[in-house]
């Protein structure tokens, strides 16, 4: 008789998983992680590196086994041996991984005739959908890194998958190549399908994320709408003149938060950042004026990359902005690695 | 699975290694064949006209093609089984759904294809270069379907092959194992000529060092069982005029061939499983 009760179905959840556990040797990588991917949406999976985000997507592809824990995959149990289940997930899984001496059509051909079976138009779809069918014919070799990226994208693609997992897929994107991923993801969210990104590109998932689940230290720490997650943001800017950021850092310290006097925005002005939820503004407001400063502006906005920090104290956070990769473009290809 | 073998002869057609392994083969045998007949005294000598004579040519192209092309087979399969595990593709592979043991028996047809390939053009080249050398040695190479000439040169070949493709399979559960094609190809060609050392270590342990000479027979020791040796017992049944350049195995009698073909049999299913069975137990990371 088996003393774990199994998790009830849930039709509407494209994933679902109850206390999954990964451990190498005496480290946990992931620890009794709760998912929950509703269908149709872009869920950003985010966590500082070597927070158990890539562990968690090679045991929901069947890379590796859990140690402890449920999967469901689109509303029905799975199992690492389940390999049918995996027809209807498309994944980039880390980097992407070619043969390098094929061209890029060959190796969409190549990974068309494993797993689901993927009609021979697929490939040219592909192409056309990551803006690469004027280099398909070139080695895989002579792919800059978003290029590759692009190509990664194309083979989780192939098989028309209900389900998306992507691993950093804007690494090495232009700023146009990350639009067009963009507008890609939400073509597929919009004809119901479902996509999970990993990433550490926070203003990116910001901008494509329905759903937001934050793993630190291999446990979710939150999950959740984005929009919720921002409302309940966690820090106030306040503006103070320069000869005055020693007294407001001592004012604002009151709060028994993280107070970031930042340098002197020219001889006038200088931004204190206050990690609070966004509705202590007025707090922050009292604590100054009793202290006899004035705040020239207050900015309660929020924004991911603040509420992440928060809840993750920083750890390891190798963050990036939006903009790297040349600027070449998704339909622009010259660009050799 | 025919999808698969046709994808993996893709991958193995556009790959230069495919062509660089027959190559260094084809070249090798047309210097040795070409030394031969340069060297030899017009009209040949004994020893010349067994090189460059059918039938007892037949040893001397089997001893290239199944001895120094085992060797390449093993290399050549080492690097196609465990490229996937360098360039991460298993972990693509695997995330598409694709059954790991399927992918990694489809991954070996397509290498046994390629391999049966190779040694029919290898032997096509053997037969002319015999000619060759004969030409230019001023002899004559004979007929090679005369007499027990076709019988041989089809026993050779579904020997050989059979052969061939046992010592590829071991190279490719080697690479499979240590999940590196550099690991597989070292570790497979130090176990091809490690055994070779250990028989010739072994014979001498067990009759001594003057059986190496050649001039005395023994029967067949246990040893000749060993999965790079016993393949020759299945390749001295094809050609009992056998030239072997290894005196260690001159001087055993071969393993009878029932038992010997049983063997190969049991060490090409074997490797091929234990492949299969890393890869299904595996954590791709």
């Amino acid at each position: 008789m088996s003393l774990v009760t199994p998790t009830p179905a849930a039709p509407d959840m494209a994933i679902v998983t109850r206390g999954l556990t990964k451990r190498y040797g005496s480290r946990l990588a992931v620890e009794g992680l709760d998912l929950n991917v509703p269908r149709g949406q872009v869920y950003g999976f985010l966590g500082p590196n070597g927070s158990g985000k890539t562990t968690t997507l090679r045991m929901l592809v069947g890379l590796i086994r859990p140690n402890a824990g449920d999967i469901q995959v689109l509303g029905q149990p799975w199992s690492w041996r389940d390999r049918r289940r995996m027809f209807r997930i498309g994944a980039m899984i880390e980097t992407p991984a070619f043969y390098p001496y094929l061209t890029g059509r060959d190796n969409l051909q190549v990974f068309a005739a494993t797993g689901a079976p993927t009609p021979a138009t697929r490939v040219e779809e592909v192409l056309e959908a990551v803006g690469l069918a004027d280099r398909a014919r070139d080695k895989v070799r002579t792919y800059s890194l978003g290029m590759r990226q692009r190509l990664g994208i194309a083979v989780a693609l192939l098989s028309d998958p209900d389900l998306l997992l992507l691993d950093e897929p804007a690494n090495g994107l232009d700023p146009a190549g990350i639009v067009a991923m963009r507008e890609l993801l939400r073509y597929l969210t919009d004809r119901g399908k479902t996509v999970l990104v990993s990433s550490h590109i926070l203003p990116e998932v910001q901008q494509l994320a329905d759903i937001v689940g934050i793993i630190d230290r291999g446990r979710l720490v939150r999950e959740g709408p984005m929009a919720a997650l921002l409302a309940g943001g966690a820090q106030v800017r306040v503006l103070v003149r320069p000869d005055e950021i020693q007294r407001a850092v001592v004012a604002l310290g009151q709060l028994g938060v993280a107070v970031e006097p930042a340098s002197p925005d020219g001889p006038h002005a200088a931004w204190i950042t206050v990690r609070v939820p966004s509705d202590r503004a007025s707090t922050c407001n009292r604590l100054l004026a009793e202290q006899g400063i004035f705040a020239s502006a207050i900015d309660a906005t929020s924004d991911l990359e603040s509420v992440f920090l928060s809840l993750t104290a920083g750890a390891g956070m190798d963050m990036d902005s939006a903009t790297n990769g040349p600027p070449t473009g998704w339909g622009e290809s010259e660009t050799r690695r | 699975m025919i999808g698969l073998v046709n994808a993996e002869l893709l991958k193995l057609r556009r790959r230069w290694a495919s062509y660089v392994v027959l190559l260094v083969l084809l070249v090798l045998m047309t210097l040795v064949y070409v030394l031969i007949g340069l060297t030899s005294p017009r009209g040949g000598g004994m020893v010349t006209n067994l090189v460059i004579q059918f039938p007892s040519a037949y040893a001397v192209i089997n001893q290239f093609i199944f001895g120094l092309g085992s060797l390449l087979a093993v290399s050549y399969a080492a690097a196609i089984g465990g490229a996937d595990w360098n360039w991460g593709v298993l972990r693509v592979i695997v995330a598409r759904g694709e059954g790991r043991s399927r992918y990694i028996f489809a991954k070996f047809l397509g290498i046994a294809i390629a391999c049966t390939i190779g040694v029919l053009i290898a032997y096509a080249a053997g037969i002319v270069l015999t000619f060759l050398g004969a030409s230019l040695a001023g002899t004559s190479a004979g007929d090679p379907l005369a007499g027990a000439g076709g019988t041989t040169l089809l026993h050779s070949l579904v020997s050989g092959v059979f052969v061939l493709l046992q010592r590829a399979a071991i190279g490719f559960a080697v690479a499979v194992l240590l999940r590196s094609q550099v690991a597989g190809v070292v570790v497979g060609i130090v176990l091809y000529i490690g055994e070779n050392i250990l028989s010739t270590i072994l014979l001498a342990i067990t009759f001594g060092s003057s059986v190496l000479s050649g001039l005395e027979t023994h029967g067949s020791q246990w040893f000749q069982f060993l999965p790079f040796s016993i393949g020759d017992s299945v390749l001295s049944a094809a050609t009992p005029s056998s030239i072997s350049g290894d005196l260690s195995r001159a001087a055993l009698e071969p393993v009878a061939l029932v038992p010997a073909a049983l063997a190969v049999g049991l060490y090409l299913v074997g490797a091929l499983v234990v492949a299969m069975v890393a890869t299904e137990r595996a954590e791709i990371a």
